[in-house]
């Protein structure tokens, strides 16, 4: 009887250490299958037109003076817009070690913001955050509002709302200068850093050559990966790569873009007058020469050698 | 041969001087042994008093300065990161000074400490990573004085890595070191020893006045000098190496105390060092620095204070010496009391909008600012580890001052109780010749 409860405990605890060291096995070498399971895929939403935004009124209301009862009010009446944004994506959202100051393209469409509701550009109250956090620090109302490389996706929207398209991104991938990849198609095996949470992941795992996801928090981890050898490359939107390869320059951009990555700004759903509000602002600055004059200021050469015409916006009403 | 030697022993027991002779072997067997266990108990202690004092303890001392070191190295890092591009002067200078320091406890650690291998491999650790550590620092300041945002995700990775790696090994060094510690003082302070003693004295006078009893008997003489001095001497040996065991012993329990007092005043060092760079890497993270933040709270919860009666600082409260070292520690409670407002006020900034005030604030320097504060709270606990070091190396010095020579003087002691013995039998011996 002894033996045989000795023997029945022997057979669990092997069972048990099996069970243990597979699931680590998983979770070390396959990260990407951990996060496909995380975001639940199965009843893939449709959205349409994904791009496709409230249309803004015919008239903004005048700075200063946001109507009543709006969420642009209750901004107004707080004093100051509380913006999610990066602090180390260099040229989009990034501090400033000269002068303290947090800078970039997407700061720059904020202030546009914070001038059309306030008259004051400055009237910002930033919240650095990594991309992981954009969608529950909207949703549990830690910020009015998200400019940080943000890309609108059909799952996204389920949870939160976008204004229209600011900015056309793409994945592309940069590697060390002496490397010999062409492209994302030849780093099969090889290990490649991009950022929780963000949308290269599904795009990297349907590279047929199979690359190897390494997800770190922030890009500014997979640069310092990157340098240290522990990457071979790096992968995510040309724009925040376009930064990276700033800092380094033995890093290279190498092949095609593999995706679109349209930027939007994330909006709380349940108040569609802001968004409504934000896309009169973004219209504003595509008529005005606002938009070319901020790519101009952030994005040439490091990006493109000339200035593109402004994404247009797509409506539905 | 063995039934030979029971016949001699019988043959020898039938007649008085032969009884005589295998009484005084009996008693000089007592002495012996007595002789024996004190000489054993003395020299144990020295060698745990050389343990404790001069072989583990310093390692102990040394793994948590490099925890200190290196935490008030981060804090230093984290705090000019905030700064920007140029970095106050000097909070460089602090952190070079602790990295240094650092490296040299840690030679002194890999010289004293490297005993067992899980010693020599915390100490390995050590040594790698803060290698490395220094490097990320390196390369996270050289990317910000070029403006470049890559420095803070160096800055992050160096920090990690002395969260997760270095401290952790120098937690094991320590903790290693404590086991070390406990056999020594168990050595040094044990009672077992003295028991040991303390019967053997027992037996040594029972035999030695039974041994009078008989010759008394035997011989009709009151009295037998030789066995009488023996007595006499005995007990005076015995009660003066039982009084130095027991004083020793009193001065190695004082001496444990004040080091469990150290350790209490380093932990509370490396606690609001780690607070201090979370403070820091709140401010760092613009205004989404909950975590930083609720990591502050906890090291500032673990430190508690004397008012609350809870945690480290209250326990090392408790503990310090009147006079001085009391005096200092209330400046450290009160300057931690001080920076804890200062930090009240920046954290209110930050939560409301105004990260860059706030990080102005934490920036600056001198008397009434969070980094006034905190220097002053940690020069006070400094001072009250250097008086609290000074008691412990007394109490080592007095302890190793009652049992020095000891060894020897009980042995030579010894020597003559033995041949008053034979001088006291032998005199009775003579008599029947």
């Amino acid at each position: 009887m002894r033996r045989w409860t000795a023997g029945l405990l022997a057979v669990l605890a092997v069972a048990l250490l099996a069970g243990c060291s597979g699931a680590t096995r998983t979770a070390a070498t396959a990260p990407q299958a951990a996060v496909a399971q995380a975001t639940p895929s199965p009843p893939a939403p449709t959205c349409g037109n994904v791009v496709a935004s409230l249309r803004p009124p015919a008239a903004l209301p005048a700075p200063g003076q946001m109507p009543a009862g709006s969420y642009m009010r209750t901004i107004q009446d707080r004093g100051r817009l509380v913006a999610g944004v990066s602090q180390d994506t260099l040229l989009f959202g990034f501090l400033d070690p000269f002068d303290g100051q947090i800078k970039g393209f997407d700061i720059d469409v904020l202030h546009q913001i914070a001038q059309a509701i306030f008259g004051d550009p400055n009237k910002i109250e930033y919240r650095a955050m990594t991309g992981a956090e954009r969608i529950s620090k909207i949703r549990d109302g830690s910020v009015d509002i998200v400019g940080r490389t943000f890309t609108i996706t059909c799952d996204r929207r389920q949870q939160i709302d976008f204004s229209s398209v600011y900015f056309d991104a793409g994945d592309r991938v940069l590697v060390r200068r002496d490397s010999t990849a062409k492209g994302i198609q030849d780093l099969g095996g090889k290990k490649v850093c991009t950022t929780n949470g963000s949308t290269t992941i599904p795009h990297l795992n349907a590279v047929p050559s199979k690359p190897v996801p390494v997800l770190l928090a922030d890009f500014t981890d997979c640069l310092v990966a990157f340098q240290n050898g522990e990457v071979d490359a790096i992968a995510t939107d040309d724009a925040i790569l376009a930064g990276l390869a700033k800092q380094d320059p033995y890093a290279k951009f190498v092949g095609d873009r593999f995706s679109d990555e349209p930027y939007g700004l994330g909006l709380a759903l349940g108040h569609p007058e802001f968004t409504r509000f934000v896309n009169g602002v973004l219209d504003q600055m595509r008529a005005n020469g606002t938009w070319a004059n901020l790519y101009r200021t952030w994005l040439v050469p490091s990006l493109s050698n000339a200035v593109p015409a402004p994404p247009a916006a797509a409506y539905k009403d | 041969m063995g039934a030979g030697l029971v016949h001699r022993v019988r043959a020898a027991a039938a007649t008085t001087p032969g009884r005589m002779r295998l009484i005084s072997l009996g008693v000089l067997a007592c002495v012996a042994l007595a002789w024996a266990l004190g000489f054993y108990a003395v020299s144990h202690r020295q060698q745990g008093i050389r343990t404790v004092g001069t072989e583990v303890q310093p390692v102990v001392v040394e793994s948590r300065s490099i925890q200190s070191l290196l935490s008030g190295a981060d804090a230093s890092a984290a705090n000019s990161f905030l700064a920007g591009g140029v970095e106050p002067a000097d909070q460089r200078a602090r952190y070079l000074t602790n990295t240094r320091q650092a490296q040299d406890e840690l030679a002194k650690a890999a010289a004293g400490g490297g005993a067992s291998a899980k010693a020599q491999d915390a100490v390995r650790t050590i040594a790698e990573s803060s290698a490395t550590y220094v490097g990320l620092v390196e390369s996270a300041r050289a990317n910000n004085r070029q403006g470049f945002p890559v420095g803070a995700g160096y800055l992050r990775r160096a920090t990690a890595l002395l969260n997760n790696t270095i401290l952790p090994a120098a937690d094991r060094l320590h903790e290693d070191s404590v086991l070390r510690l406990d056999a020594g003082y168990a050595a040094a302070g044990g009672i077992a020893a003295t028991v040991g003693v303390l019967v053997a004295a027992v037996v040594l006078f029972v035999a030695l006045v039974a041994a009078q009893v008989f010759l008394r008997r035997r011989t009709n003489r009151v009295l037998n000098v030789g066995l009488a001095a023996a007595t006499g001497l005995s007990v005076l040996l015995i009660g003066w190496t039982l009084f130095s065991l027991v004083t020793e012993g009193s001065q190695v329990a004082a001496a444990r105390d004040r080091a469990d007092a150290l350790n209490l005043l380093a932990q509370a060092r490396v606690t609001a060092f780690r607070a201090k760079s979370d403070e820091s890497f709140a401010l760092i993270a613009r205004g989404n620095g909950a975590a930083q933040y609720k990591a502050f709270d906890d090291a500032v919860a673990a430190l508690g204070s004397p008012d609350s009666g809870k945690g480290l600082l209250a326990e090392a409260a408790r503990r310090a010496a009147a006079g001085d070292e009391q005096a200092s520690m209330n400046g450290a409670v009160a300057a931690f009391k001080s920076y804890l407002a200062a930090h009240a006020n920046i954290a209110n900034l930050d939560s409301n909008g105004a990260s860059p005030q706030a990080i102005t604030t934490a920036l600056a320097a001198g008397p009434g600012t969070a980094n006034g504060a905190f220097e002053a709270f940690d020069q006070a606990i400094q001072r009250v580890s250097v008086l609290t070091q000074q008691e412990f190396d007394g109490h080592i010095r007095s302890a190793r001052g009652h049992i020095t020579g000891l060894a020897i003087a009980i042995s030579l002691a010894f020597l003559l109780v033995a041949v008053l013995v034979l001088y006291g039998f032998q005199r009775r011996i003579g008599e029947y010749r």
